[in-house]
C-alpha cells in the first residue's frame, strides 16, 4: 500500500494527536498535592466531630441541590457514627441556577450564630422541596431560635461576605459542581454516597490501625 | 479525488479526530468518576450522573469514541487514491454518520427533557457530527458526478 502525501500529511497529524493525548494522560494521572486544613477549613466554617481526628472531611455544598441531599445523609450517618475519629467542615456553594440557595445557606449561618448550624442544614436538606421565603421563618421557629437574632444575622452582610468567600475559594479550587468532598485535603471522586461512605470509612480505620 | 473532496477530506479527518479528543476526555471522567470541565454549570455532571448516560451499561461517550475513530479511519484509508474503495469507503462514513446523528439527537432530547441538563462536551459533539454527515453526504455527491 502506497503512502500519498496526503496520508503522510494526515499520519502527522495523528502523530501530533496521539502526542498531546498521552501528555494529557500524563499530567491527569499525577497524584493531587494535599491542600492544608488551615486553609480548607477556616476558623468560621461550620464544623463538628473532634477538631484533631487524623480524618477530616470539607463538603463543599448548595442546599438547593438534590444531590447534596442524598449525600448529606451520608455524612450525617458518618458524622454521628464515628464523632472521635471524623472531623467535618461545611463549605458553601451555592450555584446561580438555585434561586433560594443563597437564602438557604444564610439561614443555615444565621442559625449557625446560635450554634444551630447542623440542626438547620438537616431541616434544609429536609424541606428542600418546599423551601420558600416562610419556611426559613418557620425551620428558624421550629428550633427555636431567638428569631430577632436570627432576622438580625440573616440581614448581616458579614454572613454575605462569609458566604461569597466560599463561594470565590471553590471556584479558585476549580468546582464546578455540588457536592464536592476533599478528603484529608484530597478531592475525593465519588458517585454515590455509598462510595463516600466506603471510601471515609475505610481510612478512618486506616488511620486508627 | 479532486480538489474539493481532498479538502472535504481533510475536514472530516480533522472533526473525527477533534471528536476522538472529546470523548476521550469525557470518557476518563466517566470511568474515574472526576469532574468535567463543563461550559453549562453542573450540565455535564449532572449527565455524568445519570443512568441514562450508559446505555446496555456503556457510557455515551465509548459511543463517540468508537464512531469518531471509524470515521477517521475510513477518512485516513480514502487518501490512498483508489477511486472504487473511495465510494466504499464513503458509503462506510455515511453509515456510521447516520448512525452518529441519530445517538447525538436521542442523546440530546434525553438530556433537555429527561436528565433536564446540557452536556457542553456533548452537545459540541451532536453538532460535530452533523457537520460531518453534511460533508459525508457532500463528498458523495462529488464522486457521483465525476465518475458520471
Amino acid at each position: 500500500m502506497k503512502l500519498t502525501s496526503e496520508s503522510k500529511f494526515f499520519i502527522g497529524i495523528i502523530a501530533a494527536t496521539i502526542f498531546i493525548i498521552a501528555v494529557a494522560i500524563i499530567l491527569l494521572s499525577q497524584p493531587q498535592k494535599p491542600i492544608i486544613k488551615e486553609e480548607l477549613i477556616p476558623a468560621s466554617a461550620p464544623t463538628r466531630g473532634n477538631k484533631d481526628a487524623k480524618t477530616w472531611l470539607v463538603e463543599f455544598s448548595d442546599f438547593q441541590c438534590p444531590a447534596c441531599k442524598l449525600f448529606a445523609a451520608a455524612v450525617d450517618e458518618l458524622a454521628l457514627k464515628n464523632p472521635d475519629t471524623l472531623y467535618v467542615a461545611y463549605r458553601h456553594f451555592p450555584l446561580p441556577q438555585h434561586p433560594l440557595a443563597q437564602k438557604a445557606a444564610i439561614t443555615a449561618e444565621a442559625a449557625g450564630a446560635q450554634g444551630k448550624f447542623w440542626d438547620m442544614d438537616k431541616l434544609l436538606f429536609g424541606n428542600q422541596d418546599t423551601l420558600t421565603d416562610a419556611k426559613f421563618t418557620e425551620l428558624a421557629k421550629s428550633l427555636n431560635l431567638d428569631m430577632t437574632a436570627f432576622a438580625s444575622a440573616s440581614s448581616d452582610t458579614k454572613i454575605v461576605d462569609k458566604i461569597n468567600t466560599d463561594v470565590s475559594y471553590g471556584n479558585k479550587l476549580g468546582l464546578n459542581a455540588t457536592p464536592t468532598f476533599y478528603l484529608n485535603g484530597v478531592k475525593m471522586d465519588v458517585g454515590k454516597p455509598e462510595d463516600l461512605k466506603g471510601k471515609i470509612e475505610e481510612v478512618i480505620n486506616s488511620n486508627v490501625q | 479525488m479532486d480538489k474539493q473532496s481532498i479538502t472535504i477530506n481533510r475536514i472530516i479527518f480533522i472533526l473525527s479526530i477533534a471528536g476522538v479528543c472529546m470523548a476521550i476526555y469525557v470518557l476518563q471522567s466517566f470511568l474515574r468518576n472526576t469532574g468535567i470541565v463543563c461550559l453549562t454549570g453542573t450540565g455535564c455532571e449532572l449527565v455524568r450522573r445519570s443512568p441514562i448516560s450508559y446505555p446496555f451499561g456503556i457510557p455515551v461517550p465509548a459511543f463517540g469514541l468508537v464512531g469518531y475513530t471509524g470515521l477517521a479511519i475510513l477518512s485516513f484509508l480514502q487518501t490512498m487514491n483508489h477511486e472504487q474503495r473511495t465510494m466504499n469507503l464513503l458509503k462506510g462514513m455515511l453509515g456510521i454518520a447516520i448512525f452518529g446523528i441519530c445517538f447525538v439527537s436521542w442523546f440530546t432530547i434525553m438530556e433537555l427533557f429527561v436528565i433536564r441538563g446540557l452536556c457542553s462536551w456533548c452537545a459540541v459533539s451532536a453538532v460535530n457530527m452533523y457537520v460531518i454527515f453534511g460533508l459525508v453526504v457532500k463528498s458523495i455527491r462529488l464522486p457521483k458526478k465525476l465518475f458520471s
